[in-house]
């Protein structure tokens, strides 16, 4: 914490004005709700207990729900593992972007390396970020891509370090997802 | 067509989901479509939007803006 340009800090991601959260905090709210029918109540169930599913990151359904936490821990060059800090199944889980899908998802370990843009560059440390809160561009370091998102056709949004687009056509490639970092006001104060 | 079977309507949702159906047949009953598939898609469109509208979150207003304060 001492070192200006090793701050870690915690902070939360929207994107589409919706928070990030993790698939199976989506599928909990779903079944809190009061008028679901047995069709949605089975598929939320089966999503909430595919250990391939639920971890993916997506975005909540409505903009009011809790974003997913995540503590920033910078490596070296600007580079960002992020951290699951939500309290709940996945607490200190890491972000990692799945080696053949390219999905980004909550893994155990191996997390991926992330970079931040903003619209001043690539952001080299914590005091950089010149708003809070901030657009950035999540840059993954393995594949030198910003991320894209991408929807299933049962309408799961994910994110993904890979075009999308598997038509060929280059009229449909996607441009990168537009992020907010929202960090935490608390730290912000602290280092002040 | 992609849809669950029939959906349970409650009460309060009645009349919306006799609204969209009543609506869709207005418009698009004829002599050049069969009735069945009018029926259907009103029944389909009526129960559709029933459940996007439950996605919806609904907030009380605050009296004082109501009343202009």
């Amino acid at each position: 914490m001492s070192d200006g340009n090793n701050i870690t800090f915690t902070g939360q991601l929207f994107a589409d004005g919706l928070p990030l959260v993790l698939n199976y905090q989506v599928m909990e709210q779903r079944l809190k709700q009061p008028r679901i029918t047995t069709g949605q109540r089975l598929n939320a169930e089966i999503s909430l207990n595919d250990e391939i599913s639920s971890p993916i990151v997506t975005l909540a359904d409505h903009d009011d729900a809790e974003p997913l936490l995540l503590e920033f821990v910078p490596d070296y060059q600007g580079r960002y593992a992020l951290n699951v800090k939500t309290a709940g199944r996945y607490f200190n889980w890491q972000l990692r972007l799945d080696q053949s899908t390219r999905h980004l998802l909550a893994a155990k370990s191996g997390g991926s390396y992330f970079e931040l843009e903003t619209y001043a560059g690539k952001l080299k440390s914590f005091g950089d970020l010149p708003s809070n809160p901030v657009s950035v561009a999540l840059f993954s370091v393995e594949k030198k891509m910003r991320l894209f998102q991408h929807e299933t056709k049962e309408g799961l949004t994910y994110f993904l370090d890979k075009n999308p687009n598997d038509t060929g056509h280059n009229a449909y490639n996607p441009s990168s997802v537009s992020f907010v970092l929202r960090s935490n006001p608390s730290l912000l104060s602290a280092v002040a | 067509m992609n849809k669950e079977s029939d959906v349970t309507i409650y009460e309060d949702e009645w009349a919306f989901w006799d609204d969209i159906a009543g609506k869709y047949i207005f418009k698009h009953a004829g002599v050049d479509l069969n009735t069945d598939i009018v029926l259907k898609a009103a029944g389909y469109y009526a129960d559709s939007m029933v459940l996007e509208r439950r996605k919806r979150r609904r907030v009380k207003n605050d009296p004082a803006q109501v009343a202009g304060k």
